[in-house]
């Protein structure tokens, strides 16, 4: 009898190892959602940062519209109102006329992951800002964060997408 | 023997089963939930606000419903947000006032208080008529109680009705001389005592309140700021009659005088004619007992809306499934300074 199976003892195993299996699909099933997740979640911390650092601050120097060569972070608020979402309608010019090369915006934002940024005039619908890459082909946004500004005596809506 | 694997097989697959279940309470599934779209809604709310304050149209959005609908429809482009909004601590635009008076004091009181504006809004006054056994909430629920003419409020029904009624957000505005002592309720709820004898009054004069938490401040300014303009003070303290009770605050707190008579010294200085208990209850002598001009009408008025109901309505919330309400306090200074609480509540129906 030694070295053989009983029949009982072949299903018992038989189960034991479904069951296993099952657990062990269970938990690599989940990962990756798990992960995406926290990836999603970092995305959303940075879409937002970004958002803000868009919407209030004056960018460094506090004037680089006016020398955008010594630009080394980009921001819309007006440095001379330094008031809350008050946007500076020259920054906003700057920043969109800048807007052709991607990577150095990317750059100035301090962007890991992709994006584009809209801003449109709410008061008259033109587009003040405009800026993605072309080349990138977008898998999927992932975050968008929408941000309602003034600027002037006017006012819009800045979006940023992430992904 | 075969009974006994039998046995076992139903054993193991039970210990499966018990195993599973356990396993399922222990670890259970995966869920992620986070809090993003409440964040973005918060954070979509104080943009809202901010930006209105930074175009100059917060004021206006505060209080016209309208023009707020169509600033958020044009400003934010997720349709499926519902909002509402409502002030704190500002005159509203509407005020609904129970009057017990006579119908030619309630025609007066309309006449006085058409085309009222306060920096540069409306503010529409709707009357009913009440009397004191129980106050009518009229339709919609009273901002402020008049009541006008020497009432004998000593029966205890009033006295209850009076408390009660201050209970709620609205206030009590008394518009009486007296010619008979003055009872106990007047004292507990107006805090008006007898002045003694009149002597040889001077001139009035409107008190200008130590500080803003001053009782009287709010009535102040609105009369001195929004309603009076450069017009000359008039004079009703020491008129129409001295067969009337001199009144004073009963516990002498010259804190809680708007008006009196400006003669320092001696009985005279003692007479007032305007006298706040508290933010929400003032008395002023009935100043149509004899001439009076447009200042006498907007002193009136410059106290009933200080005394009206500044709160908002519950009822203006709708039903959602998440929303948050976002406070801000603004300021306004055109022909008056007001301070004031602004609620943004912005929220998913689903």
């Amino acid at each position: 009898m030694k070295g053989q199976f009983g029949m009982e003892q072949l299903i018992s195993l038989s189960i034991f190892i479904a069951f296993v299996v099952y657990f062990f699909f269970q938990f690599f099933s989940l990962r990756p959602v798990y992960l995406n997740e926290v990836r999603n979640e970092m995305l959303r911390s940075e879409a937002y940062q970004i958002s803000e650092l868009l919407v209030n601050d004056p960018g460094y120097p506090v004037n680089w519209n006016e020398n955008p060569s010594l630009t080394q972070r980009a921001g819309l608020s007006d440095e001379t109102a330094n008031k809350a979402n008050l946007l500076s309608p020259a920054k906003i010019s700057a920043f969109n006329s800048q807007c052709s090369d991607y990577y150095k915006i990317k750059k100035w934002i301090g962007a890991e992951d992709d994006f584009s940024i809209f801003l449109t005039d709410k008061s008259t619908g033109t587009l003040k800002i405009s800026c993605y890459n072309r080349a990138i082909v977008s898998q999927g946004i992932n975050v968008t964060v929408r941000r309602v500004v003034a600027f002037g005596s006017s006012y819009g809506e800045l979006i940023l997408q992430m992904w | 023997m075969r009974n006994k694997s039998f046995a076992n097989i139903i054993e193991m697959i039970m210990v499966v089963i018990v195993l599973y279940i356990a396993f399922s309470i222990f670890f259970p599934g995966f869920s992620y939930k986070n809090k993003w779209n409440e964040a973005l809604l918060f954070l979509n709310a104080r943009d809202i606000i901010v930006t209105s304050d930074r175009i100059g149209r917060l004021y206006d959005y505060s209080f016209n419903q309208g023009a707020l609908q169509d600033f958020l429809i044009n400003s934010i482009s997720n349709e499926s947000l519902i909002s509402w909004s409502d002030t704190d601590g500002a005159v509203k635009n509407q005020i609904v006032m129970a009057c017990n008076c006579t119908n030619q004091q309630m025609v007066n009181l309309n006449t006085w208080m058409n085309g009222l504006s306060i920096n540069g809004r409306q503010i529409t006054i709707t009357q009913c008529y009440t009397n004191l056994d129980a106050i009518n909430p009229c339709m919609i629920g009273s901002d402020v109680l008049i009541i006008w003419g020497e009432k004998d409020l000593s029966n205890p029904v009033y006295s209850n009705t009076l408390q009660q009624y201050l209970r709620g957000d609205g206030g009590i505005v008394e518009v009486a001389d007296f010619k008979s002592p003055l009872n106990q309720i007047q004292n507990d709820i107006f805090d008006l005592g007898d002045g003694g004898s009149w002597a040889s009054p001077d001139y009035d004069i409107v008190l200008k309140p130590a500080t803003a938490s001053t009782t009287t401040y709010q009535a102040y300014k609105i009369y001195t700021r929004g309603l009076k303009g450069n017009d000359t003070l008039s004079e009703f303290c020491k008129l129409p009659s001295i067969a009337n009770k001199k009144v004073v605050p009963a516990d002498d707190d010259n804190n809680k005088i708007l008006v009196k008579i400006n003669k320092e010294g001696g009985s005279a200085s003692r007479a007032t004619c305007a006298i706040f208990n508290s933010t929400r209850i003032a008395w002023i002598s009935d100043f149509t007992d004899t001439t009076f001009d447009a200042n006498h009408t907007k002193m009136l008025t410059s106290i009933i809306l200080a005394a009206s109901s500044k709160k908002p309505s519950a009822s203006s919330i709708p039903s959602m499934s998440v929303g948050f309400m976002t406070p801000y306090i603004n300021v306004k200074n055109a022909d008056m300074y007001e301070v004031y609480r602004f609620d943004l509540g912005l929220g998913y129906p689903y």
